[in-house]
């Protein structure tokens, strides 16, 4: 049995007022009569005393506790569950990785212990979302403890965002009308959950946790010829309190380990850069808090990449045209991730059709008679990764009048072409541009630099390698294979835990996720990298909004009515009968003779 | 005698001053006629001529009639009477019942009663029930005028008569005022009373307590006369139960004052003295205004 209104349940504090009221009047009054003859007739003494100490206790006495105990029970609307029927129930865990915080006990562990419990209570025949980045159905149908538990080890509270209402959705599609849906978090409910199909668990405690929340490695050039590493380190303290940690740097090139002291104040972060060498492997940095773990440690591995071999092919000896190769050459080295080759390129840049070579990628800039000038901004393909943060406004850009590019438009001034792509079997990609440049001034605005850099990044994404190699946890990213490892069937990644994962490769991309923090060793074939997954993600960090506490009550909603058999009902009868009874006792018409 | 009880006596005379004694059932008698009766009798007022009949008194003979029409005519005369009231005013405690109106209510009426006496010409004499039946002192003079009212008996009248009986002038009229509220047969006190009376009225004055008990609840209930308690537990039904023994009770004394030809009233105290309205006497036809 249950109550749904449980809290009603405080008038039975009226039972001892009751009691009260009766020891109270229990006492007698004196009363002076003209005769007594006339009340000898009466039941004496059917109540009251010469003494105030002892409760008297006539029959509407029991009547009236009755009533006001079958009162208060039916307020509080008792109901049973139907024993033959089991609760159809969908559970939603939430799966970030917040919910491994916690002191003794972590929060994940609160939540399968109560859970637990629920299921050894009552009859539920549950099924189990777990709400991560994307909601995923971690189980069959659940009915037993033992499968419940079972099925609990796979909720690992890695995610580094909790889907919830996505999770939620999911669970109403699969629960239909008649399922409850439980949620269990570290945090309250957004919205408020009365009278709902939802019933929300919380088992946060809210925490100060000082926590990573930013890390990043990123290959730099000292200028002095020698290449390193900068490291950034984001620390914050969700605390409302100051807060000092010891940050423990490790991996570094002397194989030694430093420590340092990190002093923030409430609310506060700090930002640490490092320059490392490039030789420096594997940088882990840790903090020595204990609210949660999973954010104490950050893995960086170095991303340094070769740079893309680009060999421009100006065969025009014009002013114009040298001065067009001092801006691409200009535009080359300020992106950092050029080299500028005679051989064996990458990408060829040329001002005239040449036959494409193998392996590289080819930019035409072709001119002719006739130029035409046109003034930005011009219409351009927006989901082309050439065009990423362009915007070619007041750009004159002149163009021969009867030449046009084959391909796929990218940039037009109207109906002229003035840019297209032509992707080829290989997968090199052709880009013809009509460009008089001696009539133009795209090269001195600054959507030149901005398309030089695109242009690169695009070469080198083609380039065989990881396209990062410090990733956040559920972060995706691409592998671009190389011939050999495109050419085998499977990839194994090792994950941070020792479990190693296979993975079927298909073209020459793959695309990986880390899905726990820690380091992860990717084999495709004869390529082979590392690369580091770090939970830094300032939302799941912050622990001072957790809260413990149950919100939303199932039994109030109307479509579990049929799951019940409400005993409201009869404790009202009860209340009436008695309450009936005592009032024929009190009109004379109930009192037995004797 | 406390002053409470005189103003009492000077409010129920002043109630009773506007009334007298109507026609009662048969003709209070006296010795010294004052007044004159609806009887015939010997008096030197006439009051019919009637066909003679045998053994009629020759000297009341018509004889002027006679000449005139042949017929034997005898004169009637009024009879001159001198009526006297009784009045026996119950003096138990009970008539004095704390928290009511009921001693004011009853000495108020015996002083209107009274009065309605003395506006009829009416010799008076009244008595208190006591240790027996005794005179009140002056209570042939106006009832401001009465001493030694005590309302401390723990007798009821009942046994009060038992103890002394009242010396009752015979054919007057008779008045009892009390609340009548004894255990015992209404004869015993109705026969000596009602005997030999021209009238008798039973005057019985409950307090509103006493006619409909509104307190429920645990009570601790005092005789006041014997001073023997009793609890109780009062309930709605127990209260209904008490009317029903009043009722019965009131009844009994209806129906002996039917057989010794009394007259029963009853009055609510706190109602009577309310406005003192003696409408219900002049409706039994016992006052009238005068």
């Amino acid at each position: 049995m249950f109550f749904a209104l449980p809290w009603m349940l405080l008038g039975l504090l009226g039972l001892p007022a009751l009691t009260a009221i009766y020891w109270l009047r229990s006492r007698s009054r004196p009363r002076v009569v003209s005769s007594l003859f006339l009340w000898s007739d009466q039941r004496i003494p059917r109540q009251g005393g010469k003494v105030v100490e002892k409760l008297q206790t006539p029959l509407i006495f029991f009547l009236e506790l009755i009533a006001l105990a079958a009162i208060a029970l039916a307020a509080a609307a008792p109901a049973l569950i139907r024993s033959q029927y089991s609760r159809p129930l969908v559970i939603v865990l939430d799966d970030s990785y917040s919910m491994q915080a916690g002191n003794d006990q972590t929060f994940r562990e609160q939540a399968a212990q109560k859970l637990a419990a629920e299921f050894r209570r009552i009859n539920y025949v549950a099924r189990i979302i777990v709400a991560g980045a994307k909601p995923r159905l971690l189980s069959a149908v659940i009915r037993t403890p033992d499968e419940l538990h079972q099925a609990l080890k796979d909720w690992k509270c890695n995610s580094p965002i909790a889907g919830l209402d996505s999770a939620i959705s999911l669970a109403s599609e699969i629960g239909g009308e008649t399922s409850r849906i439980l949620v269990l978090s570290d945090h309250p409910p957004d919205a408020d959950l009365s009278a709902g199909k939802i019933q929300w668990w919380g088992f946060g405690t809210p925490l100060g946790n000082l926590a990573f929340t930013a890390a990043a490695r990123d290959a730099v050039d000292g200028g002095d010829g020698q290449l390193g590493d900068r490291v950034l380190l984001e620390i914050t303290n969700f605390g409302s309190q100051p807060a000092q940690a010891t940050l423990l740097l490790s991996g570094m090139s002397d194989k030694s380990s430093s420590r340092q002291a990190v002093n923030l104040a409430a609310g506060a972060a700090s930002r640490i850069i490092l320059n490392i060498p490039d030789s420096t492997g594997i940088l882990q940095a840790s903090l020595d808090t204990k609210d949660l773990q999973t954010d104490n440690t950050v893995s960086l591995v170095s991303s340094r990449k070769r740079p893309l071999r680009v060999q421009l092919a100006i065969s025009e000896t014009t002013p114009a045209a040298q001065d067009l190769q001092s801006s691409l050459t200009r535009g080359l080295e300020a992106t950092g991730q050029s080299q500028l080759v005679n051989v064996l390129p990458e990408l060829i840049i040329t001002d005239h059709l040449q036959p494409s070579t193998e392996g590289a990628h080819q930019w035409e800039i072709l001119t002719g008679p006739e130029p035409i000038s046109f003034e930005g901004p011009f219409v351009m393909d927006r989901s082309h990764p050439l065009t990423a943060g362009l915007s070619l406004e007041a750009v004159i850009w002149t163009a021969p009048k009867e030449v046009t590019p084959e391909g796929n438009p990218i940039i037009t001034a109207g109906n002229h072409v003035l840019m297209t792509d032509i992707e080829q079997v290989s997968g090199r990609h052709l880009f013809q541009t009509v460009f008089t440049p001696a009539l133009s001034n795209l090269t001195e605005s600054p959507d030149w630099p901005i398309f030089i850099t695109n242009l690169v990044r695009w070469c080198l994404a083609s380039v065989p390698g990881p396209a990062m190699s410090n990733v956040r946890l559920g972060q995706q990213f691409k592998v671009t294979l190389s011939a050999e490892a495109a050419a085998v069937e499977t990839a194994t990644m090792t994950a941070p835990d020792g479990t190693i994962q296979t993975l079927p490769v298909h073209g020459k991309q793959l695309e990986l996720q880390g899905d726990m923090p820690g380091l992860y060793e990717v084999k495709i074939g004869p390529m082979q990298f590392p690369f580091a997954c770090n939970a830094v993600n300032a939302e799941e960090s912050n622990l001072s909004a957790c809260e413990t506490g149950q919100w939303g009550q199932w039994n109030l909603s109307d479509v579990y009515q049929d799951q019940h058999f409400n005993l409201d009902w009869i404790c009202i009868l009860l209340a009436l009968g008695c309450l009936m009874f005592e009032l024929m006792i009190l009109t004379g018409r109930g009192v037995p003779s004797s | 005698m406390p002053d409470e009880i005189r103003q009492f006596l000077i409010a129920g005379e002043q109630a009773g001053a506007r009334y007298r004694f109507a026609s009662l059932g048969r003709t209070p008698q006296g010795t010294a006629g004052t007044q004159l009766a609806r009887s015939a009798g010997e008096s030197m007022e006439f009051m019919e001529h009637r066909d003679y009949q045998p053994g009629d008194d020759l000297r009341r003979m018509n004889w002027s009639a006679y000449a005139r029409s042949d017929k034997l005519v005898v004169k009637i005369f009024r009879q001159e009477i001198c009526p006297h009231f009784d009045l026996i005013l119950d003096g138990s405690k009970s008539m004095q019942l704390p928290g009511t109106r009921k001693l004011e209510a009853a000495v108020g009426l015996a002083a209107a009663l009274a009065c309605a006496a003395e506006n009829s010409g009416y010799s008076r004499r009244t008595y208190l029930t006591q240790d027996g039946c005794h005179p009140v002192q002056g209570g042939t003079e106006r009832p401001p005028a009465w001493h030694g009212l005590e309302f401390t008996s723990s007798h009821n009248p009942a046994e009060s008569f038992r103890l002394q009986l009242p010396s009752l002038r015979p054919h007057g009229v008779r008045v009892i005022i009390s609340d009548l509220l004894w255990m015992g047969n209404p004869l015993e006190v109705l026969n000596p009373v009602t005997d030999r009376a021209a009238a008798t009225l039973v005057l019985q004055v409950l307090a509103a307590e006493d006619a409909d008990p509104q307190e429920l609840g645990n009570h601790r209930l005092v005789d006041s006369e014997s001073g023997q308690s009793l609890d109780l537990y009062i309930e709605a039904g127990g209260v209904e139960r008490y009317r029903d023994n009043l009722n019965r009770h009131q009844q009994a004394w209806r129906l002996a004052c039917r057989q010794t030809g009394a007259t029963f009233l009853s009055f609510i105290a706190e109602d009577l003295c309310q406005n003192w309205d003696l409408s219900p006497l002049v409706e039994a036809e016992i006052l009238a205004m005068s």
